[in-house]
């Protein structure tokens, strides 16, 4: 089972440093999140690992660069981007073209095309798929050589609802297999189902790297609910202890600064009643946002288009 | 590279085009050949002209000295050996299926040229039969027949790498496919006239007969134009130097084209 160690990625494009200095590991038996805002680097990353691109810094799977990899096909499968094939060379064709130099035999065509639920087509030209249909067909190249280590990027682009749970639970067993499976997607409630470890970029540099609940439970967005008819008395003295307290129009209290035991002690110490004292936990969503807050590309203003539908200012009068 | 051969086998094989090209060359090929030959059924040829007939047969015009169509033809086959990869994004799915760069440019080279080779071969070939069935007591495989045939395989082989190699170095198929077209047919005439006719460019006119795709073409043309052309201060060089010329421009475009494969994004 192969261990993904990056190493110093880097990538420039002109005068732009697109990936800076990068620097990750992906543990087998774990789906490893890639997440990053628009423009952030992602599948610069991956092109980088597979070798396709070229700057600074190495990638090896289990010791061994990509390019350096025997049938690199039955070590590492990728998918990095929709529709990579010729629209008149059969889905079965397509297939048996990259089963071909890694000495796959035909059979594992027609077994992985029957995984992702594309036998029925196999002897049609994909310039007739979807995007969710080609995507399938990318999914299928990925898996043809059995490998124990997958760099998908953006799997899901294109999948429908249910196309997206099949993935889920394809990732998830074949993480569970031991396999190394590193996924990009911008599908934040989509990887916080399917992730175990999280690798985060902003602006190609690296955010943040480990467990998704540690990253999750690192958010500011963490807090305490309080409700008290004695806030007034209880109040101050949480903030003479240290906890920062938000009011909301219901009468309940954003805390943060302290934990539930700790405030519970300090009412019960003033003699406050507390009508709700509850956690409220921050989302993958609320982390990742406040994580990559001040590292995306591409920042769209919502009143630059005066009037337009979504646009936050008045239209003109 | 047995890997990276196994691919470009499988990827010619699995592409309609591959049908299309060799079909349209062999069929085109046999129809000109035998419309040439009945144009000569009624022609009592003595002993010196009958090579040059079947020559003439053989290559569908072209060693009279009009362009070779097969040729035109297999650099179209060149072309789309690499401008498929870029065209429709296949480029980063062939570079994860054979990481190996310079062993996937090697493999499409070799196929390349052994695929555009024998189907020049072929259609040379047909057109030899086809003259001596139209002119029977014909001489067929005289040395000059042979050379013939041996030359028309060689250039479309050449051909096919250069369009080959062009669409490497611009990964844009219409760029190349225009190129290949447009240099031999308009471009060399072009520089040759701008060569011969100022007098100020007298010391390098030599330099007319040594325009690749023309030179190349010596190895298959019979019609000799020599002093015609030494009146414009050039005189076309030999087969052996035309194909060196030819096969030296070829392999410095591939070795360009090459050396970007290797170093450019993918």
């Amino acid at each position: 089972m192969a261990i993904i160690e990056a190493t110093g990625l880097s990538k420039r494009f002109g005068d732009k440093l697109a990936v800076d200095g990068l620097s990750f590991r992906v543990d087998p038996g774990s789906v490893t999140g890639f997440l990053g805002p628009n423009g952030s680097g992602k599948s610069t990353t991956m092109r980088l690992m597979l070798g396709l691109d070229n700057g600074e810094g190495t990638t090896t799977f289990d010791g061994s660069p990509f390019r350096l990899l025997p049938d690199p096909m039955r070590q590492v499968g990728a998918l990095l981007e929709a529709k990579p094939f010729h629209p008149t060379r059969t889905a079965r064709n397509h297939l048996r073209l990259l089963a071909a130099p890694n000495r796959i035999p035909d059979s594992r065509v027609d077994e992985v095309l029957e995984m992702v639920g594309l036998t029925a087509v196999a002897g049609g030209k994909p310039k007739k798929f979807s995007l969710g249909m080609g995507q399938r067909l990318g999914i299928a190249a990925a898996m043809l050589g059995d490998p124990h280590t997958l760099v998908l990027d953006e799997p899901a682009n294109g999948l429908d609802p249910q196309g997206i749970q099949w993935l889920r639970g394809l990732l998830r067993h074949l993480a569970g297999q031991g396999r190394s499976v590193f996924v990009s997607s911008h599908l934040l409630a989509e990887m916080a189902l399917l992730a175990d470890r999280l690798v985060v970029i902003g602006r190609g540099r690296l955010l943040a790297s480990g467990p998704v609940d540690d990253f999750v439970k690192s958010s500011r967005s963490n807090a305490i609910v309080l409700r008290s008819p004695d806030i007034e008395r209880l109040g101050p003295v949480l903030g003479d202890r240290g906890a920062h307290l938000v009011g909301g129009a219901d009468g309940a209290y954003v805390v943060t600064g302290m934990d539930r035991e700790q405030i519970g002690d300090v009412a019960y110490e003033v003699g406050a009643r507390l009508h709700e004292l509850s956690s409220r936990e921050a989302t993958l969503e609320e982390a990742f946002l406040e994580a990559t807050g001040m590292s995306e590309e591409f920042i769209g203003r919502p009143g630059a288009l005066s009037g337009a539908p979504g646009s936050y200012d008045e239209a003109p009068r | 590279m047995i890997a990276a051969l196994r691919y470009e086998w499988c990827r010619l094989v699995t592409l309609r085009s591959t049908y299309w090209l060799v079909a349209a060359s062999l069929i085109s090929a046999v129809t000109l050949s035998g419309l040439i030959a009945w144009g000569f059924s009624e022609v009592d040829l003595d002993t010196e002209g009958q090579p040059f007939v079947m020559g003439i047969i053989a290559t569908q015009g072209g060693a009279g000295g009009v362009a070779l169509l097969i040729a035109y033809v297999m650099s179209l086959f060149g072309v789309l050996t690499f401008g498929h990869e870029y065209r429709h994004g296949m480029i980063r799915a062939t570079l994860t299926a054979v990481p190996g760069r310079v062993a996937v440019f090697a493999a499409k080279i070799v196929v390349t040229a052994l695929v555009t080779g024998l189907t020049a071969l072929l259609c040379t070939a047909q057109g030899v039969l086809v003259g001596r069935l139209f002119l029977r007591g014909l001489d067929v495989w005289n040395d000059d027949v042979v050379q013939v045939v041996a030359g028309v395989t060689i250039y479309s082989a050449l051909f096919a790498l250069v369009g080959l190699a062009l669409a490497a170095l611009f990964r844009n198929q219409i760029a190349a496919l225009v190129l290949v077209l447009l240099v031999p047919l308009v471009g060399e005439t072009i520089v040759r006239l701008v060569l011969v006719l100022p007098d100020a460019l007298d010391p390098v006119q030599g330099a007319a007969a040594y325009l690749p795709f023309d030179a190349g073409a010596q190895m298959y043309v019979m019609l000799h134009l020599g002093d015609a052309t030494e009146f414009f201060g050039y005189v076309p060089p030999s087969a052996l130097a035309g194909g060196v010329t030819f096969a030296v421009v070829t392999a410095v475009l591939l070795a360009v084209a090459g050396a970007l494969f290797v170093r450019r994004d993918a």
